[in-house]
């Protein structure tokens, strides 16, 4: 039986890497005393859902569907399912790192796809092959519980549109009461 | 085929993208309950926040 104890410092953060700028949400605010015990180990990889949350949030637009496809090696092979479709994930460490997220050339790149191929395919390049990645990398080093932790922060986040407006100017056309 | 899929429409629409993955999302968490009881412990941190004036910016 695993057992965490939140505290406010430990706040579980939702960080996207969007439109080249790391976003830190934290809400601050909100602490939590109360022990939470966790009796399953979680997942050993983030949720495809959890990665459209966070595109959600960072581009107004989920692409759920891609961030399924992306990951949908892994009912076949597990943790394994890295080795395709990950190429930016495994670039870690020699194009980018979590302090520079996001060389120079990408900005080109997006660019160039964005006149060649639409707004559209740009972003779409931004969300499924640099922050789902991005993603991926940063939760490598939670353990499974944590990990369980951030996918339920992420859930809360979705529940409560007038957070989605208010860091990150989405949902202003929705009323609150969806949540 | 992943539980709920058949729910999820591509959509270019903010407002119908969140509302279908807030669907699925739904789905997932009936055969979870774990998940539900987390989610449910910060709802109810925010709702104190909330109460004792506290701001989500």
């Amino acid at each position: 039986m695993n057992q965490f104890l939140l505290q406010p410092e430990r706040t579980p953060r939702l960080l996207c890497n969007a439109r080249f700028e790391r976003l830190d949400l934290r809400i601050d605010c909100v602490s939590f005393p109360e022990r939470v015990t966790l009796h399953s180990g979680g997942t050993t990889v983030p949720e495809a859902y959890v990665h459209a949350i966070e595109s959600l949030a960072a581009f107004g637009r989920s692409y759920f569907t891609e961030h399924q496809d992306k990951d949908a090696p892994h009912r076949l092979l597990g943790r394994e399912h890295r080795s395709v479709n990950h190429e930016w994930y495994h670039a870690f460490g020699t194009a980018w790192s979590f302090d520079h997220p996001t060389p120079e050339w990408i900005a080109e790149v997006t660019e160039s796809l964005a006149n060649d191929h639409g707004d559209e395919a740009a972003e779409i390049y931004q969300a499924i092959y640099l922050s789902h990645d991005f993603t991926d990398r940063l939760h490598d080093s939670e353990p499974p519980t944590e990990r369980r932790l951030s996918t339920a922060f992420h859930i809360f986040i979705l529940w409560h549109p007038e957070i989605l407006e208010a860091k990150f100017g989405l949902m202003s056309s929705m009323d609150a009461s969806t949540a | 085929m992943i539980e709920g899929q058949d729910i999820w429409e591509s959509s270019s629409d903010t407002v119908h993208d969140y509302e279908r993955l807030r669907r699925y999302i739904e789905k997932v968490l009936q055969n979870d309950p774990e998940m539900q009881d987390i989610v449910a412990t910060f709802e109810k941190g925010y709702r104190k926040m909330l109460r004792s004036g506290g701001e989500t910016k």
